[in-house]
């Protein structure tokens, strides 16, 4: 074996020799020894520790320190205190103060911040500056933009990622509140002025119902009731279309074991993992680590964020007492309105160091290959793929009946509809985890929109808005279905609220939104947001209309369908509805899920609860449109636990 | 990663082993191959659909009409222009789909009135569907991996079957159920050869839709179903790999993907018939139904399989002279196994099983009880399921070339077997002799009809020209009454004569029985201005409903009606009488105390299932 750490560039030579006085640079003598070396001697690790690390880094490259922090050998702090003694570079001090001297994004981007000056420090007229590499790169670009010498003082990754966040919590918690909105005003939810087309078109409409009703009411509202069964008609075929397509699609990223085998290591690059919390049990976490220990990833390419608010003092102490994979770090999200998941998510953002990104939520178990696969799926797809999204599952599909319905429906939506989305090439609405983005795209659309609770559905229609495309990845994250009717109502009212968001803010401009998506895939999107925003609400009435005319027969029933709608409206119910259970039927049934087979016939049901959620959705669009309904996890984890 | 230079948009890349799809970008579409599976499929298509169309219209032409076909039209017909239009009026006795997939053409009757006439809606109704089923067997001989030239040279072989080709331009609706039934034959074996559970669903699809054509289906299925359980049980190391919660949750899972559309079918049928006659079982016990006139035609002691009611032997002596040349096919499938020593399996037993059980299941069941005239179409199910079982064990054989040079020539063998029997005029007594021999002799049905009689006569080898035979009533109805006055009739005999008149009159004068109204204006034709009134020979249509009513009207024997034309040339033997002065039919108790007409009565109701009397049997 070849005791070969990664050499740390030290702060000397070049043209940052030649500017800096001699002496004066904050140099210490340094010790010349490997970090491996260093570490031994000073205790904080044993052989074993140091040669797995080794082994490690000969097979996935990378820094022996990070390593051996990733494997949890060595507290973060030692390493760099060994770093110090062999750069010969101070470390930084317990009372080391920051100070905003350099421009955030430069702070950010070199991860350095300026330091208050010690009076018991000579530094010559130097500025002190945390550092977490200290090579010449970076000093000279901080000397650049601070215009004047330089100290560095040597500090670990979360020490850097501490003083940035007592710099500018408060800054970036405005700026992730503000960043879209002033970017991209017409496409943030924020505002919940209708834009003038939508009033010119809201205004028309008005006129006309109330004209109507004026002057015919049973003409109107038949005339009401055949377009809305044109919308439900029409919506329904573009479903048995995607679904066509997307049974002859497939997913879009299928990479073989072998190829998977054959991704190199040294290759692979750092990967951020957004876990946002909020009021998480130990039992959710303990079941959240196991699954992402499980990742086949080299742990020290793997930057995972635990995102917590910072009044959320429960799952604080739920972290320190499961306490995280060392590759995991908490990172405290500022107080802010609105407390929302993709705020959260928009924050950890800033301090993302991966190539890539994904988003896990808290009872998440993703497919353990799953980077890999999004790796090699973005090597082999075009720089225009903004995303790779993996399929979602659900591990506790048998805990009941409503647990059964969701889980085939999520069977029938990433098993056919959303590769047929993706075939068609119209937009996709992202599903809220698994999602796997390049970093750069995702700052350069701005992220996810704070104000929108479907974030994730915003994004995929931001993306396509912007050029890029959203490919599936075949691979699947298991989640906990919501087994409780209130809660599964909660949740699902906010997504469909969030579609009505989405639906609502690209549609303000609609000239904008051909022109960036062309008009097919407007009409896709119309389709597909339609179908998920207004076809629950719209299905209300007609089941309404349906119990009515079984136990009344009223005769205002049979004047609101006269023949054309009514034969339009009896083949939607009789065929599309059988159409639609039959597709669901069969993605179970393809997916393995044999035993819930019978549940799928019963999924009418579910679709009624689906209604009452939408009409919930629509009173809060209306009464408190950024209010967002926390899903809670875990609860068959208390079901388990009371079982035993 | 392999480059992908001509590929269309989105078509899958392939990598050394893996997939990957362009989320967006759209490759340039280079200039595509002439030949390729796409135009291939296409060309099929319209050479077979064409093919079928055109002998369908020659068919018509040379005035081979197939009664049951023309009613669907006429039942079609009457949906959209009758005195009272509604879906309902495509009937409940048959199983709807061939009268709805009618509907269409029929949207432009007022364009052409020679939609039903020529044959039109009818032959291309059939001959889509003909294309239809050569399209399944040849991408279904594709997908298991045959040959293009084979594959096309099978299809060929077996569209060109003469009862296939036959069935595939006349209209009837084993015609536009058989690419359900072949389609689900197909599916179900590509399910067994890949161990893709997609192809279930399809099976389940294409039952489904031959379900929605023929009660048939319902055995077929029954079979299919057992069939498909067995292949996951003991099926291939393809179908067994695809259980991932093993093979009896394999068997719950893909049963009911296999069974929802045809159960989703059978479902609405029965709630249909409860919403609209109040009675779920309607279709089986109605006036019209099949099952009242067989009985009706059985006690009648009438000519065709009732001969062999009560013998065993001779139901299936009657059915084994029908159906061996459609089972040549199915004994080159097993002299292969035989070939290759895979007969000892339970493949042998299934594809047995799939082509006896119409024929000799069903069919030896009801001659044995007396209950059908026994056409040679209903022995010809087997030929639904050989084509598919023929593909895959060209597919599965071991001997390849051997297979596929036997199976071709058992379904050339098939061609002069399956001839002879049709021109045999006791066995191809519906119109299958007859038309043989028109394409033999030059002549036309009228005079096939003239040479042969009339089965009125109770000639077994003669037929009807339905629309011929009904027109001079047509003609009399629109010279006179139609312009006095509206006139009242049961279509259940009457029905050709709306394929003759102008739809002016049939949407104003001619009431039949699927307007909502009719059976409260036959009660009071004179109240409701009524003013000619056309009735069968009720001997010869016992389920008239104006016969019912009035059991001395067909006698001019009722008071308040004047006969004022007898066309006694007619098969059914019209008369014609004019409503003159109000009256109380002398069986209205009856009917009142009839519950299942009575409540169809608010509603409406039309059968199409009307056939000469002498001559009922099941229909399709």
């Amino acid at each position: 074996m070849t005791w070969r750490d990664t050499r740390i560039t030290r702060p000397t030579g070049g043209k940052r020799d030649q500017t800096r006085p001699d002496g004066g640079d904050g140099t210490l003598p340094n010790d010349g020894r490997r970090i491996g070396t260093l570490l031994l001697e000073a205790g904080e690790i044993n052989p074993a520790s140091l040669a797995s690390a080794l082994r490690e880094q000969s097979h996935s490259g990378g820094r022996l320190g990070q390593i051996l922090v990733a494997e949890g050998s060595v507290r973060p702090r030692a390493v760099t205190s060994a770093l110090s003694r062999q750069l010969g570079v101070a470390e930084v001090g317990p009372h080391d103060r920051p100070i905003d001297l350099l421009p955030v994004s430069v702070a950010r981007r070199l991860r350095s911040v300026a330091l208050a000056t010690n009076p018991d420090e000579q530094n010559g007229g130097a500025i002190s500056v945390a550092v977490v590499d200290s090579s010449p790169d970076v000093l000279t670009q901080l000397e650049e933009q601070l215009g004047q010498p330089v100290v560095p003082k040597l500090g670990g990754e979360l020490a850097l990622e501490d003083m940035l966040r007592q710099l500018y919590a408060e800054r970036d918690a405005r700026e992730i509140n503000e960043e879209l909105r002033s970017a991209e005003p017409e496409l943030s939810a924020y505002s919940r002025q209708l834009s003038m087309f939508q009033l010119v078109t809201l205004v028309t409409l008005g006129i006309l119902v109330i004209g109507g009703l004026v002057a015919d009411a049973a003409f109107t509202a038949t005339v009401a009731v055949g377009l809305s069964m044109g919308f439900y008609v029409l919506t329904g075929a573009f479903r048995i279309v995607v679904a066509a397509k997307g049974w002859r699609a497939g997913p879009t990223v299928s990479p073989t074991d072998h190829e998977l085998d054959a991704l190199s290591d040294r290759e692979l690059p750092t990967y951020t993992v957004l876990v946002p919390l909020l009021r998480e049990k130990v039992s959710t976490l303990r079941v959240l680590f196991d699954a992402l220990r499980s990742l086949d990833y080299p742990k020290h390419k793997l930057d995972g964020i635990l995102l917590v608010e910072v009044d959320d003092v429960a799952t604080l102490e739920a972290i320190a007492e499961v306490r995280p994979l060392p590759w995991l770090r908490t990172l405290v999200v500022p107080d802010g309105k609105p407390r929302t998941k993709p705020r959260a998510m928009l924050y950890g953002l800033r301090y993302a160091r991966g190539e890539f990104l994904t988003v896990y939520d808290a009872e998440d178990k993703p497919d353990p290959l799953q980077l890999k696969k999004a790796v090699w799926g973005f090597r082999h797809l075009g720089p225009e793929v903004g995303c790779l999204q993996a399929s979602l599952s659900y591990y506790n599909p048998r805990q009941n009946l409503l647990t059964r319905w969701f889980t085939l429906e999520y069977d029938s939506w990433f098993g056919i509809f959303v590769p047929g989305l993706q075939a068609m090439g119209a937009p996709i609405p992202l599903g809220g985890t698994s999602n796997h983005f390049p970093v750069a795209i995702l700052n350069q659309i701005v992220g996810w929109d704070p104000f929108n609770v479907t974030e994730d559905a915003d994004l995929g229609v931001r993306l396509a808005r912007r050029g890029f495309g959203t490919a599936i990845l075949d691979s699947t994250t298991y989640e906990e279905a919501n087994s409780r009717t209130r809660s599964w109502l909660r949740q699902r009212s906010r997504w469909i609220k969030g579609y009505m968001q989405t639906l609502l803010v690209h549609t303000r401009h609609p000239r904008t939104l051909v022109r960036d998506l062309g008009v097919r895939r407007t009409v896709e999107f119309l389709a597909v947001m339609g179908t998920a925003a207004v076809s629950p609400l719209i299905s209300l009435v007609f089941w309404a209309l349906l119990v009515l005319w079984v136990a009344f027969e009223p005769h205002w029933i049979a004047q609101l369908l006269p023949g054309p709608v009514y034969y339009a409206s009896l083949i939607s119910f009789v065929l599309g509805n059988l159409t639609i259970i039959l597709l669901g039927l069969v993605a179970a049934v393809e997916r393995g899920h044999d035993d819930l087979s019978f549940y799928s016939l019963l999924i009418p049901l579910y679709w009624l609860l689906m209604s009452v959620a939408a009409l919930r959705a629509f009173v809060e669009l209306i009464v408190r449109p950024h209010h967002w309904h926390k899903t809670e996890h875990g609860l068959h984890l208390d079901l388990d636990e009371a079982s035993a | 990663m392999t480059t992908t230079t001509g590929l269309v948009a989105r078509e899958r890349v392939t990598t050394t082993t893996g997939l990957v799809t362009p989320a967006v970008p759209v490759l340039p579409r280079t200039r595509r191959r002439i030949w390729t599976e796409a135009g291939t499929v296409r060309l099929l298509f319209a050479l077979v659909a064409a093919a079928d169309f055109a002998f369908g219209m020659w068919m018509s032409s040379r005035g081979f009409r197939w009664g049951d076909a023309y009613s669907r039209s006429v039942s079609a017909l009457l949906a959209l222009y009758s005195t009272d239009p509604h879906l309902a009026a495509i009937g409940f006795i048959w199983m709807p789909l061939p009268t709805l997939l009618q509907l269409p053409w029929m949207a432009f009757y007022p364009l052409w009135q020679g939609m039903i006439s020529t044959g039109f809606a009818l032959s291309m109704t059939t001959a889509l569907a003909g294309g239809v089923t050569a399209v399944i067997i040849y991408r279904t001989g594709r997908r298991m991996g045959i040959a293009k030239g084979i594959a096309l040279a099978y299809t060929g072989l077996v569209v060109l079957n003469p009862m296939l080709f036959l069935f595939a331009g006349n209209g009837e609706s084993e015609g536009v159920a058989a690419p359900g039934f072949v389609g689900a034959v197909c599916a179900l074996l590509l399910f067994w050869r890949t161990g893709q559970r997609l192809y279930v669903m399809w099976a389940g699809i294409g039952l489904a839709w031959a379900f929605a054509c023929v009660y048939e289906a319902g055995v077929i299925g029954a079979v299919l179903l057992v069939v498909l359980i067995a292949g996951i049980l003991l099926g291939s190391r393809e179908v067994t790999r695809a259980n991932p919660q093993g093979p009896w949750r394999a068997v719950q899972g893909l049963s009911t993907v296999f069974l929802f559309p045809s159960l989703c079918v059978g479902v609405t049928w029965v709630i249909s018939n409860a919403v609209i006659f109040g009675d779920p079982l309607y279709f089986a016990h109605a006036q019209y139904s099949d099952g009242v006139q067989n009985k009706a035609l059985a006690a009648a002691g009438s000519a065709g399989a009732y001969q062999d009611k009560g013998e065993l032997l001779a139901s299936l002596q009657f059915a084994a002279e029908r159906t061996w040349p459609f089972l040549i096919p199915i004994a080159g499938i097993l002299i292969v196994r035989l070939l290759d020593r895979r007969l000892l399996r339970f493949q042998v037993l299934a594809v047995a099983a799939l082509a006896c059980c119409v024929p000799f299941g069903l069919m030896v069941y009801v001659i044995f009880r007396g209950e059908t005239i026994g056409y040679l179409r209903y022995f010809m199910y087997p030929l639904f399921v050989g084509p598919g079982w023929g593909v895959y064990e060209i597919a599965v054989s071991s001997r390849r070339t051997r297979t596929t040079f036997l199976m071709l020539a058992m379904w050339v063998a098939a061609i002069p077997a399956t001839l002879w029997v049709m021109y045999q005029p006791s066995l191809g007594r519906e119109l299958e002799s007859a038309t043989l021999h028109g394409l033999l002799t030059g002549g036309s049905g009228n005079e096939i009809a003239n040479t042969r009689g009339r089965r009125a006569q109770g000639n077994p080898e003669g037929f009807i020209n339905v629309l011929s035979d009904n027109a001079p009533l047509a003609r009399y109805l629109e010279a006179g009454p139609l312009k006095r006055g509206k006139v009242l009739a049961d279509s259940v005999a009457a029905w050709p004569i709306a394929a003759e008149i102008s739809p002016s009159e049939l949407r104003n004068r001619l009431i039949l029985s699927p307007d909502r109204r009719f059976k409260s204006i036959v009660l009071n034709m004179w109240g409701q201005h009524i003013a000619y009134v056309v009735v069968p020979d009720p001997a010869l249509v016992p389920s008239d409903e104006v016969d019912r009513v009035y059991p001395r009207l067909w006698a001019d024997k009722q008071p308040g009606f004047r006969q004022v034309r007898y066309l006694p040339n007619t098969f059914d033997k019209w008369r014609v009488f004019q409503v003159v002065r109000p009256g109380t039919p002398p069986s209205v108790a009856r009917v009142s105390s009839d519950r299942t007409m009575q409540a169809a009565a608010p509603t409406s109701f039309f059968s199409s299932a009307r056939v000469p009397a002498d001559l009922l049997g099941r229909h399709a």
